[in-house]
């Protein structure tokens, strides 16, 4: 028996049969039939595959390893890569204040030099089911497993509340020693909790990393072959020869082969091309009498296999048979369809005369098929912190709190309250306060800015005002310094040029330099009737605005009016007023008397109290009287006015300090 | 395009079921294999969640109810590493109990790889422990294919459950009516050649995982 072997070994990489995409097949083709699982002194599993040997079945011992679970990377002095920092403020949330904590790692995976010396070593003396002098080639080459190859498990980092932001790596990666990152802000209670699992006691936490992979392995896809028994083929081909030649004259083709005999010899006007359908007929009708013996196997499920199937079974009648496209429109047939998906109408297919004559003398024949695929695997490693978390415990570079009273960041608020009775000058005396803030700074950016209070924003924000101080960089200890305008009713700015004045950090309150008083001036006004005086009027002299002012309050006793009221501003710093009693007489010859000036200190109830001298009608009295009236009506000979001079006299009892 | 991701492909007609001495029951399986012909060497299907040990000795699980300022209970969050298959000593026993059953020359090359399957874990029961986890869920990882290798699963209970989680996860019946299911795709090879896959599914009560 003569055997012709026609191996056709495929790998899918190579097998030009079946469309493919180059750029999803990795270089690298692990062996799935080749694997090992060792397991490290320190507990660490590694999977390896060996390398898939091309067009071979033999075993290499030059082996890959799969991603090992993950581990805190390293910087290169030693320092983890992690950071948990816990962070508060001495103010309340209400108050501004924040806390939490900001945790931030960068994993990795793959082994260590240690671990890849300890593999080495296993491999090398053919250890853990490895053959002797096997070698540690690298990391497997794989590839993410989609869009959640990288993947935290946390209860917390979960919670948009205790954990508002969690940011990671996009994906698993791909390269040993590359680092995948996870960043998250807790607020208080996240962090809390989260430390709480991080304590020694805790088996473990509540934070775990999880990697998928995909990696590329060959496996057995399909074996078939085909033996094809010439030798009985023609023994039967020349039986039915022999009845066909005699079945001609009963226009009847006989026996196995009388289908094909036409074709063999050479009755070409009786040859019609056969169908798809008709080849495969003949072909088991060949296998069902032990002509031809096929074998297909499958290892796996797989849609590249029905077609490996169909171009394997093509191959064979290909070399049984002349195909040429057919001059009618036949459909294709299902088995057609399905192996070449693209076509469009059947093919004619005409038995190979030349095949079978030679082939007749080769005794047996046999075609072999071997296809490998290339599939890919998911794998997947999970890390918990809690393994590496006691290598970073007590690690303040890894592990701290920060209380965040750094005073770059301090802002302070200057606070100004305007005085309570101030809120009634507004209506009557002023139009609005400005406040000029001045911080100084040793790098000389001093700060400054200014307030406005108004009555609309009195009427909006209430008494207070602030101004917010960003401390900065600023080192000088000195208090911020502050100056206060006030816009006068008329047009008037008071003061003018206002001066700095020290700050207090407990806040300023904002006095008007004018303070109300309400005096009450009161008479015995029949008394003065009786004695013929029609009106009595208070005059008062005081400082408004550091300028000496009068004001006249007058009484109707001729209508009985025994007591009138009014408010006058006084500068805030002056302690009274000086006043003098005017009473004015209804004989045209006395006319008005000044009866002279006095001072009232803090004391704003004035009592019209008639000298003994007036009611005795002394002449030289009311003749001064008289006298001092009409010196403070007449317009002094400079032409300014002479009642400059009434408070000058009563400085001291006052108190007055003139700021102009 | 490379296909979906294919797994070993075991004999239907091979199953041998063995069971430890600790009780852990393996159906092992010959594998099919195109370049050895009438192989003996066996796979078996994942079996036996475990929670696994951590190097300080614990199981891998952790519960911590939190509270207040005025110490009452605000609420619990809870970690997992669920994992499955054998120890190196399981598989030793294994590889014996197999030979005595399938013969001398019967190997346990291992469990099957697996493909993974849709939602490939879950807690099942209808007890109230059950429940709870269920709703309580917050993130979880993949069920690995490999054995001994681990899936973490995050649990975060609102203030009302947490009033209960302490008391029913440490309650031994409730432990027991509550059970961790994993599924896995297995490819298997019928006598006639045939090829199919089944979802193969491994359940543990939870008072077997603490134990």
């Amino acid at each position: 028996m003569r055997t012709n072997i026609f191996k056709l070994t495929i790998i899918l990489v190579v097998f030009s049969l079946f469309a493919i995409k180059s750029s999803s097949i990795t270089a690298q083709v692990l062996d799935n039939e080749n694997k090992l699982s060792l397991t490290l002194s320190d507990g660490t599993q590694v999977t390896l595959f060996g390398k898939a040997i091309s067009l071979s079945d033999k075993k290499s011992k030059n082996y890959y390893y799969l991603p090992t679970e993950p581990r805190l990377s390293v910087k290169p002095d030693g320092t983890p890569q992690f950071m948990f920092l816990k962070y508060t403020t001495d103010e309340t949330a209400d108050q501004g204040g924040i806390s939490g904590a900001l945790l931030h790692m960068l994993m990795e995976w793959g082994l260590t030099p240690t671990q890849r010396a300890e593999v080495d070593l296993i491999l090398k003396t053919g250890k853990q089911g490895a053959e002797k002098g096997s070698l540690l080639k690298g990391a497997a080459d794989v590839v993410p497993d989609g869009d959640q190859s990288f993947r935290v498990i946390s209860a917390v980092l979960s919670d948009n509340e205790m954990a508002p932001t969690v940011i990671t790596s996009s994906k698993a990666p791909t390269l040993p020693g590359s680092k995948i990152a996870v960043a998250t802000k807790l607020d208080a209670n996240g962090a809390q909790l989260l430390a709480a699992t991080f304590e020694k006691g805790r088996s473990i936490t509540d934070l775990s990393i999880e990697l998928g992979f995909k990696y590329t392995v060959r496996m057995p896809g399909a074996k078939g072959y085909a033996k094809i028994h010439w030798d009985k083929m023609k023994t039967q081909f020349e039986k039915d020869s022999a009845a066909y030649v005699k079945g001609t004259k009963k226009k009847s083709r006989g026996g196995m082969f009388g289908f094909i005999i036409d074709t063999h010899i050479g009755r070409k006007t009786e040859v019609t091309g056969r169908s798809y359908d008709e080849m495969h007929e003949s072909v088991e009708s060949f296998v069902k009498n032990d002509f031809i013996t096929l074998k297909w196997e499958e290892g796996m499920s797989d849609d590249r296999i029905t077609k490996m199937r169909e171009a394997f079974y093509d191959y064979f009648l290909d070399k049984m048979s002349n195909t040429t496209e057919t001059d009618e429109l036949v459909p294709p047939s299902p088995q057609e369809k399905e192996a070449m998906p693209n076509i469009k109408y059947g093919k004619k297919y005409t038995y190979n005369r030349t095949f079978f004559k030679s082939n007749f003398k080769s005794g047996t024949k046999t075609f072999r098929f071997d296809a490998k695929l290339a599939v890919n695997k998911y794998f997947s490693v999970t890390g918990n912190l809690a393994s590496w978390y006691d290598g970073v415990r007590d690690n303040e570079k890894c592990v701290s709190t920060v209380f965040l009273n750094d005073p770059f960041f301090q802002h302070r608020s200057i606070n100004f309250v305007l005085d309570l009775d101030a809120e009634d000058i507004f209506k009557d005396e002023i139009n609005y306060v400005t406040v000029n803030v001045r911080k100084k700074r040793n790098s000389g950016n001093d700060f400054k800015k200014s307030l406005t209070i108004d009555r609309a924003y009195l009427e909006e924000n209430g008494i207070t005002g602030a101004i917010n101080y960003a401390r900065g960089e600023d080192k000088n200890a000195d208090v911020y310094e502050y100056k206060t305008q006030w816009s006068l009713r008329g047009g008037n700015i008071y003061p003018e040029n206002p001066p700095y004045q020290k700050g207090d950090w407990e806040g300023v309150t904002l006095y008007p330099p004018i303070v109300p008083r309400t005096i009450e001036f009161e008479a015995d006004a029949q008394e003065l009737v009786d004695m013929g005086f029609r009106r009595a009027t208070l005059q008062v002299r005081y400082y408004k605005y550091g300028k000496e002012v009068e004001d006249n309050i007058s009484l109707k006793i001729l209508q009985d009016e025994g007591l009138v009221e009014k408010t006058i501003y006084t500068d805030k710093d002056t302690q009274g007023y000086a006043y003098q009693l005017i009473l004015t007489h209804k004989e045209s010859n006395i006319g008005k008397l000044a009866l002279g000036w006095d001072v009232k200190i803090n004391d704003d109830y004035v009592y019209a109290s008639i000298p003994e001298e007036l009611k005795n009608e002394d002449s030289d009295f009311i003749d001064k009287a008289i006298e001092a009236y009409e010196t403070i009506s007449k317009p002094s000979s400079d032409g300014e006015n002479k009642t400059n001079s009434i408070l000058d006299k009563f400085k001291d009892v006052l108190k007055i300090v003139k700021t102009d | 395009m490379l296909q979906s991701i294919q797994a070993q492909l075991l004999l239907e007609n091979s199953k041998q079921t063995i069971r430890l001495k600790d009780g852990i029951e393996l159906n092992c399986y010959k594998a099919y294999s195109m370049t050895t012909i009438d192989s003996d060497t066996y796979y078996y299907l994942p079996t036996n969640i475990n929670f696994p040990i951590t190097k300080s000795g614990d199981k891998s699980y952790s519960l911590l109810v939190y509270k207040d300022e005025n110490e009452k209970i605000k609420g619990a969050i809870m970690h997992w590493l669920v994992s499955w298959g054998l120890s190196k000593s399981q598989k030793n026993e294994a590889q014996l109990l197999l030979k005595s059953k399938a013969g001398s020359n019967a190997k346990l090359m291992g469990v099957v790889l697996a493909e993974k399957n849709k939602d490939d874990f879950e807690i099942q029961g209808k007890n109230k422990l059950s429940e709870i986890l269920n709703k309580a869920l917050a993130s979880k990882g993949n069920v690995p294919l490999t054995p001994n290798s681990k899936i973490a699963v995050a649990y975060k209970f609102t203030k009302e459950d947490a009033l209960k989680i302490d008391e029913l996860f440490h309650n031994r019946k409730e432990q027991n009516e509550t059970y961790i299911i994993m599924r896995f795709l297995v490819s298997f090879k019928k006598s006639n050649g045939s090829i199919y896959k089944k979802t193969i599914i491994i359940k543990q009560n939870l008072q077997t995982l603490i134990l």
